[in-house]
């Protein structure tokens, strides 16, 4: 290939696609007819444009599509209807609520909680909590 | 059948049939672009599926001036590229090209037809990424190089390089495999 074939290669390209503007598009044609070698890879490259285009289209595979998430069960739901009529009570009656340590956690810290006095606003709730129930 | 615009405007007021109607409308299409990207079927089902859902889920931000077609096989690029820039599917690429040796064609497959796809689809794989993206979205899927640029998140000047060097390189690996 000819040092000036190299050069034009990509406004050849350009040409072929109609990418040009007419001073360039007159600077390629006139290469072109004096050039059978440029010639000939123009061909090839709408050959091969050709052959991208032929490709088939391929049927998908049977759907595996994402669907819409689903109801929540019953279970789930008798959950939720009880968690949050309870959850609401407590931030109506604003009982502390902390997150409890890692000594808060074993098993006789457990058990003091469960024998120790009710607080104040802790028994307030129990008995609205027995008024409702 | 309505058109793409009415179903998507269905799809927004909450009717999610119009987007199933979407879905059987394009996912040949988007199958077969995934399919062309990656060159694997797994991989592009699972393409597929992730273009479907971001389509799902960005619905909104579809603009209306361009036609839906053209915004879903681009974000079906973009999933692609992303897909191969996850390790796991990379990874499942890599062993499945290790594999190497192709499956003997079958008597029907020696048809010189199919060999030429085989051939351009296997040397299409063989092209760097951006390269096969527009290539892909330019050619097959006759998109603008303003589209494919918006796609591919580039200037079109880079998208009109890229589909010179990967037409080039195409047109030199054909000739060689060839004669």
């Amino acid at each position: 290939m000819r040092n000036d074939c190299k050069r034009l290669e990509p406004a050849l390209h350009d040409w072929l696609e109609g990418w040009l503007d007419a001073p360039a598009r007159a600077a390629v044609e006139a290469h072109l007819r004096r050039c059978p070698a440029c010639r000939a890879k123009l061909e090839a490259w709408q050959a091969v444009g050709r052959a991208l285009r032929a490709l088939p289209q391929l049927p998908a595979p049977a759907a595996r599509l994402p669907e819409p998430a689903p109801e929540p069960r019953g279970a789930l739901r008798l959950a939720l209807a009880l968690c949050l009529p309870t959850a609401l009570l407590l931030v109506a009656f604003r009982a502390p609520i902390d997150a409890p340590s890692v000594d808060a956690l074993k098993p006789s810290a457990v058990v003091q909680t469960l024998t120790r006095p009710f607080t104040a606003p802790a028994q307030t709730l129990w008995n609205r909590l027995q008024e409702v129930i | 059948m309505p058109d793409d615009a009415t179903l998507v405007e269905r799809c927004l007021q909450g009717d999610t049939g119009a987007f199933d109607a979407l879905v059987a409308r394009y996912r040949d299409r988007v199958f077969s672009l995934a399919f062309r990207m990656l060159g694997e079927a797994s991989a592009a089902e699972d393409a597929m599926q992730e273009a479907f859902l971001r389509a799902y889920t960005r619905l909104a931000l579809y603009d209306p001036a361009q036609p839906f077609a053209t915004w879903l096989l681009c974000l079906t690029a973009r999933v692609c590229l992303n897909a191969r820039r996850d390790r796991a599917t990379e990874q499942r690429y890599l062993e499945q090209a290790a594999k190497a040796a192709p499956p003997a064609p079958t008597l029907e497959e020696r048809l010189y037809e199919r060999e030429q796809r085989r051939t351009v689809q296997r040397l299409l794989m063989r092209l760097p990424e951006p390269q096969r993206a527009a290539m892909l979205l330019y050619y097959y899927e006759e998109l603008s190089v303003a589209e494919v640029a918006r796609a591919l998140n580039a200037p079109e000047g880079t998208v009109k390089t890229w589909l010179y060097r990967g037409r080039e390189t195409l047109r030199r690996w054909l000739e060689e495999e060839l004669g």
